[in-house]
């Protein structure tokens, strides 16, 4: 009875997933399976080799007439099901299907099928016995054609093919192939010289050698320079497989398309026997074709070394030695290490656990000595090593050792010279060489050229020589424009060696002007003119400043009107403070006047005489910032009895400017006064080029400097 | 879900729903990885992170190791720098045919002109190099190194307008809120060196007509916030708070730091939130950064003849000259995406006189990086990008005036370079048609100009994503060509 039920689970088991089965095959393009059916597909390679095994023993156990068969049938074709089912969940995986696994597909789903009709079958007995041996050597021959495409998928199409000349893909070529002899013979030794040589030469061919693949065979010359396209050999092995002079022949090994490409590029090139890579022109598809062969040799320059597990990496890195894998799953390193202040040259003696790993190596800006350098001679295959901005000379340098595989040395910003040219002359395979700020002499540089051939040594570029640079402007210290005290002012300039000149007479400054004395003496108003000079540079502009001496601050002071407090407020005294605003209108330094002017009365207890008032003003025309309209000044003795002193109507722009700081002055005639008082009108119309034409414009205002009358005419 | 369910789940780490796929995924992993990568068993074998994908390594070789982008911001007029269009002198003035402008979207500042009159440069081209490249008179230093860039003159965008167009080149869309291509980098290269930030900015601002710049431009977005770029500023204090307050000792920092882990590594343990994790790992690198970052942004050990290349401005900090001087500084120490901005190439008017200004502070600076890079022979390994957020219109903007106009904005078509890194040298690539105004020939989309930078990074762009409310996300987005034509 319980054997009944366990037989009717498997009759339920088997309907049900060989509906399945045939469910995904119809459906298989619209299918998106979640993660975890997904998963289960990677039981295929686990679970296959079952199927295999039981069918082979069912078929034994049905010959042998066992009691427990019909228990093999059940299994094993529920095993066959599940071993397809899951596989076709697999191929689900990988994208595109190809060729391969489609063949394997259709092949293992032949073999579910199969069993399942054999499972069929084996309950009509009056099956006759016939059907049952064409269904089991139909199932040997699949299971063992299934076998052989699935195993070409798992290990690659070459696997189960016997090769007797063994993998020769890892044959290392140069930097600088010549195309016929590292790129197309190897091709030809390959796929054609097992009959095209000289003891089997098939149609009197012989492609061992340039010379007589040139001469041709029976059928002619095989390129025709003329017409590279026409050639015969391109023709032959570009017939369809099933032409009959399609080369090579269909049950050889067969061109993959990258034979075939360097083939037609070399021909279409006009077969020449000496071209080098470095003289193909980039765009054409043979390049890329070469340039990806000199990569994957040069990968396969790294599959030699030593395996490097990811906890090795991470032990011997720091936060200031970075060891990181130059890309996914190579075992070549690179390693960094930045300047920290703990350094010292152990850090890189407990590398040499992974010397063989090491192929790039920056050490730039440490304070390495001839230590590092011993060290670094046991790195045998590095291959990039920087050590610029390190303090090495010649003697620590002698200690580098001969590191055949080191092509790239950057030894800029050091002290290395022409002491140094021996050991690098023995460095076989260097081809670049940094020396840019070094003590390398000239005749040292072609020296080393001379001596070693092909190396490209890289010092300033002449380019950078054609590069002009004018000096920037020195700054005067302190930062300072208006004074009541004398004081000093001093030229600064952020490079060294430069000559400063001034003039302070007004004149324009030359190189024949005082050249920067420690510190200029103001003490009057002075119009200080300075420049920068340095052979080898571009002189500076000429700058300037003003310096305006006021006389002492009004004991009294009172503006008219309040300014306007759209800028916020302002306290007076700040037209005192001797400050200069910048150019910026919205600094708390400017006072802002547009519907009322500037009305300003300032006493002194002792009379003064006063040459000039100075306003110190800001010109923007873009936010509506002009010079006023006028500028009156009226003064005296008595401050109810104020008489005119002199005026000023400056004059308006005519177009658009930039921001500017701006003094009107306006002269006062010669009389002690100790009342004064300034009145400025904003400008009352805008001129009509500005987009604000016909509105009020703007004064600002931050400083008002009374000049004195002395003896001596102002500049 | 309700917040206090999220939060119990969140301290799970893991719920039950992640269990599942992450089991699956997991095992199934397991299964095939073992027989693919023979270190998976040993122990801490290749560890899969941060989703499916192996992050902090190439995908393969890279021809680029780090990238030095800069940006121009506001975009730069093609007519002025690199796109030669001699036609536009010959019909000066005359109307842009309808024919070549096909409705064209205008922005607000052009839609109502009532006529589009061609405008030719006002500085004159002249030719260099090799293959006798056109090159604008504002550009005299560029035009010294044309053998060693490869102009793009076919580069293109959908946003017309700046903020939108700028975003689209930092994130790969024109809304903000993804993560900048510097952060990009990060999360798919790591950084070379633990004591600096991969992913750094400096801006500079010229005398032109500038428009805003945002931090959200060097955001990271939905990735984690170590990947955020960090702005280093000019002067005294590159990095605001960096250092410590007075009265603080480094050794005292130092405890203050454990301490603060440890209360971090608690709340961790309780809500398993990873910006946790990632704000102890900032506090760590800023405490090396308080030592790696003036050492790297002093420029007093530069030789002079270094000064003079990059021009004396390079000594003024916060120039474009500096900025370009401490890229190749922040370069030499590993920093993976460095990524200036100058300012103010807006000349919607008043170009003749803001673009030759704008251009001298440029020009030679960025031609000096690259002979600088060169010289190192870091330029193999360098890629540097010049470049800006879309082109400007071949008409004038406003009234009509030969020696003084403007150029509005226009996204069909635009001028950057590229140098370095795995880039074709000495080449034009993509072309226009007479007038400027359309491809004719190698269009490149923004997306292609992702997918190619990562390419040259030894990334494929299809497979950098990061899983963010229920989808991939990438750089690319659903688009993007690896440009073949300009690969070395």
């Amino acid at each position: 009875m319980r054997l009944k039920v366990v037989k009717i689970f498997f009759d339920f088991g088997i309907y049900s997933l060989a509906i399945l089965l045939a469910f995904f095959l119809v459906f298989e393009r619209y299918l998106e399976l979640p993660s975890l059916v997904r998963w289960l597909g990677h039981w295929h390679l686990l679970i296959l080799h079952f199927p295999i095994v039981m069918i082979l023993v069912t078929i034994v156990q049905y010959w042998r007439n066992d009691k427990a068969f019909s228990w093999y049938l059940s299994l094993t074709t529920l095993l066959t099901l599940v071993s397809a089912i899951t596989g076709l969940l697999l191929s689900l995986e990988g994208g595109a299907k190809g060729d391969l696994i489609l063949t394997h597909q259709w092949l293992g789903v032949s073999v579910a099928f199969l069993m399942s009709s054999w499972y069929w079958f084996s309950q009509n007995l009056s099956i006759p016995k016939v059907y049952f041996k064409v269904i089991q050597s139909g199932l040997v021959v699949l299971i063992v054609l299934t076998g052989h495409y699935g195993g070409m998928v798992t290990h690659g199409k070459e696997f189960l093919t016997f090769d007797p000349t063994g993998s020769d893909e890892t044959t290392i070529i140069s930097e600088n192939p010549n195309i016929y002899t590292n790129i197309v013979q190897p091709v030809l030794d390959k796929k054609c010289v097992s009959c095209h040589n000289t003891n089997k030469s098939k149609g009197e061919l012989v492609l061992g050698n340039f010379t007589s693949l040139m001469k041709g065979g029976e059928s002619g010359s095989l390129v025709d320079v003329d017409n590279p396209g026409k050639s015969e050999l391109l023709q032959r092995i570009q017939f369809p497989i099933d032409h009959e002079d399609h080369m090579p022949p269909e049950e050889e090994k067969q061109l993959t398309e990258v034979e075939l490409g360097i083939i037609k590029g070399w021909v279409e090139q006009g077969a020449p026997g000496e071209l080098y890579f470095s003289e193909l022109i980039d765009t054409i598809p043979l390049y890329s074709i070469v340039q990806s062969k000199i990569e994957e040799s040069k990968k396969s320059t790294w599959s030699h070394l030593p395996e490097i597990s990811d906890d090795r990496i991470n032990e011997l890195s720091s936060v200031y030695c970075t060891i990181r894998r130059i890309y996914s799953n190579t075992n070549a390193l690179q390693i960094l290490v930045f300047p920290h202040s703990s350094y010292s040259p152990e850090l890189l003696r407990n590398l040499k656990p992974i010397a063989k790993n090491i192929v790039e190596l920056n050490l730039s800006n440490l304070p390495l000595s001839s230590d590092e350098l011993k060290t670094i001679s046991s790195f045998s295959n590095i291959e990039i090593l920087k050590m610029s901005g390190t303090p090495i000379n010649d003697d620590d340098f002698k200690s580098i050792g001969n590191l055949g595989n080191l092509s790239i040395l950057k030894v800029y910003d050091t002290q290395l010279g022409d002491g140094a040219i021996g050991q690098l002359t023995a460095l076989s395979g260097l081809k670049e060489l940094y020396i840019y700020n070094t003590l390398f002499t000239k005749e040292g540089i072609s020296d080393l050229i001379h001596k070693k051939e092909g190396l490209n040594v890289v010092t300033i570029s002449d380019k950078a020589l054609e590069f002009k640079s004018v000096l920037p402007l020195s700054e005067v210290e302190p930062l300072k424009y208006f004074f009541r005290e004398p004081f000093f002012v001093k030229l600064k300039h952020p490079l060294d060696g430069i000559d400063l000149n001034y003039t302070i007479d007004g004149s324009v400054p030359d190189i024949n002007s005082p050249v920067k004395e420690d510190s200029i003496f103001i003490d009057k108003r002075m119009l200080l003119k300075y420049f920068a000079s340095k052979t080898g540079w571009g002189s500076s502009e000429v700058d300037s400043v003003l310096y305006l001496k006021s006389t002492r601050a009004p004991d009294e002071y009172e503006l008219g009107e309040k300014p306007n407090l759209k800028f916020g407020e302002r306290v007076n005294s700040l037209l005192f403070d001797l400050e200069k605003g910048p150019d910026n209108f919205d600094d708390d330094a400017w006072m802002a006047f547009r519907n009322e002017n500037f009305v300003l009365s300032c006493s002194w207890n002792e009379a003064v005489n006063l040459e000039s008032v100075i306003l110190s003003s800001l010109i923007h025309p873009d936010p509506y910032i002009f010079p006023p309209s006028s500028i009156e000044i009226r003064g005296g003795l008595d401050e109810d009895n104020l008489k005119p002193l002199g005026s000023l109507r400056p004059s308006q722009l005519s177009e658009r400017q930039n921001q500017q700081l701006k003094y009107f002055e306006c002269n006062v005639e010669s009389t002690p006064i100790k009342y004064i008082k300034i009145i400025v009108r904003p400008l009352q119309k805008i001129p009509m080029w500005h987009q604000g034409k016909g509105e009020r414009g703007w004064f600002f205002i931050d400083e008002v400097i009374f000049q004195e009358r002395t003896s001596a005419k102002p500049i | 879900m309700e917040l206090k369910e999220k939060i119990a789940d969140e301290k799970l780490n893991i719920n039950r729903r992640h269990f599942f796929s992450k089991l699956s995924v997991g095992l199934g992993t397991v299964a095939l990885g073992s027989l693919m990568i023979p270190d998976l068993f040993k122990r801490g074998g290749a560890g899969i992170e941060e989703g499916m994908l192996k992050v902090g390594i190439p995908h393969f070789a890279p021809k680029a190791k780090r990238i030095i982008y800069l940006f121009q911001a506001g975009a730069p007029s093609q007519f002025e720098s690199f796109d030669y269009k001699p036609l536009l002198r010959e019909r000066m003035g005359e109307d842009l045919p309808e024919s070549i402008r096909n409705g064209q979207r205008l922005t607000g500042m052009t839609a109502s002109q009532d006529s589009f009159p061609l405008v030719a440069p006002f500085s004159g081209f002249k030719q260099y190099g090799q293959n006798g490249t056109w090159i604008n008179d504002y550009f005299p230093y560029t035009g010294k190194i044309v053998d060693e860039i490869c102009i793009i003159n076919s580069m293109h965008t959908e946003a017309i307008n700046h903020d939108p167009a700028i975003t689209f080149f930092q994130t790969g869309n024109q809304n903000s809120g993804r993560p900048s291509m510097g952060s990009w980098m990060s999360y798919g290269l790591g950084s070379e060196n633990k004591n600096l930030p991969a992913f750094v900015v400096l801006t500079s601002r010229g005398k032109g007509n500038s428009q805003g710049l945002y931090s959200k431009l060097w955001s990271s977005g939905f990735l984690n916030s170590k990947h955020q770029g960090v702005l280093l500023r000019s002067g005294k204090d590159p990095v605001l708070y960096l250092n410590d307050p007075a009265g603080v000792s480094r050794e005292d920092k130092r405890v203050i730091i454990d301490k603060i882990a440890e209360l971090n590594d608690q709340h961790y343990k309780q809500t398993g939130d990873e910006e946790i994790k990632s704000r102890i790992a900032q506090y760590e690198m800023a405490f090396r950064m308080q030592m790696s970052v003036p050492e790297v942004m002093d420029i007093k050990k530069e030789p002079e003849s270094i000064i003079k290349m990059y021009g004396a401005e390079a000594l003024i900090p916060g120039t474009f000259a500096a900025n370009c001087l401490q890229a190749r500084r922040l370069a030499e120490n590993g920093v993976r995406f460095i990524q200036l901005y100058h300012q103010g190439w807006d000349q919607h008017g008043n170009l003749p006189g803001e673009m030759s200004m704008q251009a001298l502070d440029v020009d030679q600076a960025s031609a000096a990086l690259v002979l600088d890079l060169k010289q190192r022979g870091m330029l193999d390994d360098t890629l540097v990008i010049w470049g800006g957020e879309f082109g400007r219109t071949n008409y004038c903007q406003g009234r009509f005036r030969p020696d003084n106009y403007g150029r509005d904005h226009h996204p069909r078509s635009f001028s950057i370079w590229m140098a370095g890194g795995g880039v074709k040298k000495g080449i034009t690539y993509g072309q226009t048609d007479e007038f400027g105004y359309n491809i004719v020939k190698d269009p490149v989309h923004i997306n292609d100009f992702h997918a190619t930078l990562l390419h040259l990074m030894g990334v494929n762009h299809e497979h950098l994503t990061y899983k963010y409310q229920g989808r991939r996300f990438r750089l690319t987005d659903v688009a993007g060509n690896v440009v073949k034509g300009i690969l070395a």
